[in-house]
């Protein structure tokens, strides 16, 4: 039986979810270290929602689609893949894919997201979130709401251990994102096919995911 | 119909330039035609080929289209270059189109050194870039694309970039380039330079950096605040000289 779409959602988006979430700060440490200010954390958040969160936004409801009417995810996959031209990127993503199959697998055993996920080699988070997310029975929605939501609060709680800030502000960084992942639902719930996942960059982001393993002291993967 | 949006001119007559080179009885031809830019032959023989690219117009006004579409045949090679770089001046109001399609057949190389595209104070420029590489094919190109004139902040700029390897998507980025983007977008850069090699993935010397793609292929980019500043012709001397002869 499925759980109740915003039961579902909550634990979904649940930072404790045992897929090493925790080991990413989507992308804010990477910033830091290339030189990103503090006090631009918020505005780093909009750049996210309008570009990479976009791309991820978009594959992972084109993932549920492609689950939900029982066909493979290879190109989905593709897509994201062409859209992450960094190794570092792509891998770092992957990382948690892997981990947000295995839930999905134990969670959800036998179901068209598990058949779905497991032929995939190096399954992208998106994907593996989208799919899990029509396990779930989560919508297009829905699904885009929990991607883009789980990057701006993975990026709060990073910056808690990055940057001297009270934890109330970091809160009141995610509320006052609400408005742009919001336009993130409008722009890719109803998406269906690869070829229409967004493609928007942000090249001084990647550039600074990218030179991130070579830093010698980190916290997170990613 | 938005009163605020850019419209590009229909009335305008989009002839499209076109360059290829196609095998034939064990020579190869040229295709050539001319568009808002003139491809002049430098250099053909056998198997290869080199052609410049002029500009016929003052390029690009508002309502311009600039359409160029390359092809190069099966086990051949194109060396393309630009004789200069393009300014896309202010369009009063009317946007313009820079539209490019290239195709490398089956064991065919194309090499493009482009010259940037320079997008003036006023200027709202849509880049079109649609590269398909065949099994076996090669490419490697330039691209530069640089905010405004000296003492300008720039227009706008929108590049859509589609590459497929083997009928597989490949490289698949829309890049905004503008005076005044969000943190983490471009920084404080002006010049967005690139080369992109597909269908193959050369070595990168020491002091560069390049991204693997997922299909055979690499993108090396640089953002900076002065196009003088681009270490990638070193880069592309380098991955020019590691492509295998024809």
């Amino acid at each position: 039986m499925l759980p109740h779409p915003e039961f579902a959602a909550m634990l979904l988006a649940d930072g404790r979810l045992p897929v090493g979430g925790h080991t990413q700060s989507a992308g804010l440490e990477p910033a830091l270290l290339g030189g990103l200010e503090p006090r631009d954390i918020p505005d780093l958040i909009t750049t996210r929602l309008r570009t990479v969160v976009l791309v991820d936004a978009g594959t992972a409801v084109v993932a549920r689609h492609r689950t939900m009417a029982g066909l493979p995810l290879d190109d989905v996959q593709l897509a994201w893949a062409a859209r992450t031209p960094s190794e570092v990127v792509r891998a770092a993503s992957i990382a948690v894919g892997r981990g947000q199959r295995r839930l999905a697998q134990r969670l959800w055993p036998g179901s068209a997201a598990a058949s779905a996920l497991a032929p995939l080699r190096a399954p992208a988070r998106p994907v593996a979130v989208g799919s899990m997310a029509a396990a779930a029975g989560l919508d297009g929605a829905r699904t885009a709401r929990l991607v883009a939501y789980d990057d701006v609060q993975s990026l709060c709680a990073a910056a808690l251990k990055l940057c001297p800030l009270d934890p109330a502000e970091t809160t009141e960084w995610l509320l006052h994102a609400g408005p742009g992942v919001e336009a993130v639902v409008v722009a890719v719930a109803h998406l269906t096919e690869p070829d229409g996942i967004p493609a928007l960059s942000a090249p001084l982001l990647e550039q600074w995911q990218h030179a991130h393993p070579t830093h010698p002291r980190r916290l997170f993967s990613a | 119909m938005s009163t605020t949006a850019v419209t590009v001119s229909t009335h305008t007559e989009v002839r499209t330039a076109r360059v290829g080179l196609w095998p034939q009885d064990g020579r190869c031809r040229l295709e050539l035609a001319n568009g808002l830019v003139a491809p002049r032959v430098i250099r053909h023989d056998a198997t290869t080929a080199e052609v410049s690219l002029v500009a016929t117009t003052a390029t690009l006004l508002g309502g311009d289209v600039l359409r160029l579409a390359v092809e190069v045949g099966p086990g051949l090679r194109l060396d393309l270059r630009d004789v200069a770089g393009t300014v896309a001046y202010h369009g009063r109001g009317l946007g313009c189109v820079v539209d490019v399609s290239l195709r490398v057949h089956e064991g065919a190389t194309l090499t493009w050194a482009a010259e940037p595209l320079v997008v003036a104070d006023g200027a709202e420029v849509t880049r079109q870039l649609r590269v398909d590489v065949a099994e076996g094919g090669r490419l490697l190109l330039r691209d530069q694309v640089a905010l405004g004139r000296s003492g300008q902040d720039g227009g706008r700029l929108d590049c859509h970039t589609t590459m497929t390897y083997a009928g597989r998507p490949a490289l698949v980025e829309h890049l905004e380039v503008r005076s005044g983007l969000a943190p983490g977008a471009l920084g404080d850069a002006r010049v967005v330079d690139s080369v992109t090699s597909l269908g193959w993935r050369p070595e990168t010397p020491a002091g560069h950096t390049a991204y693997r793609l997922h299909e055979p292929g690499a993108l090396s980019r640089q953002l900076l605040t002065q196009s003088h500043a681009s270490t990638l012709p070193d880069l592309w001397d380098d991955w020019t000289s590691q492509l295998p002869p024809i």
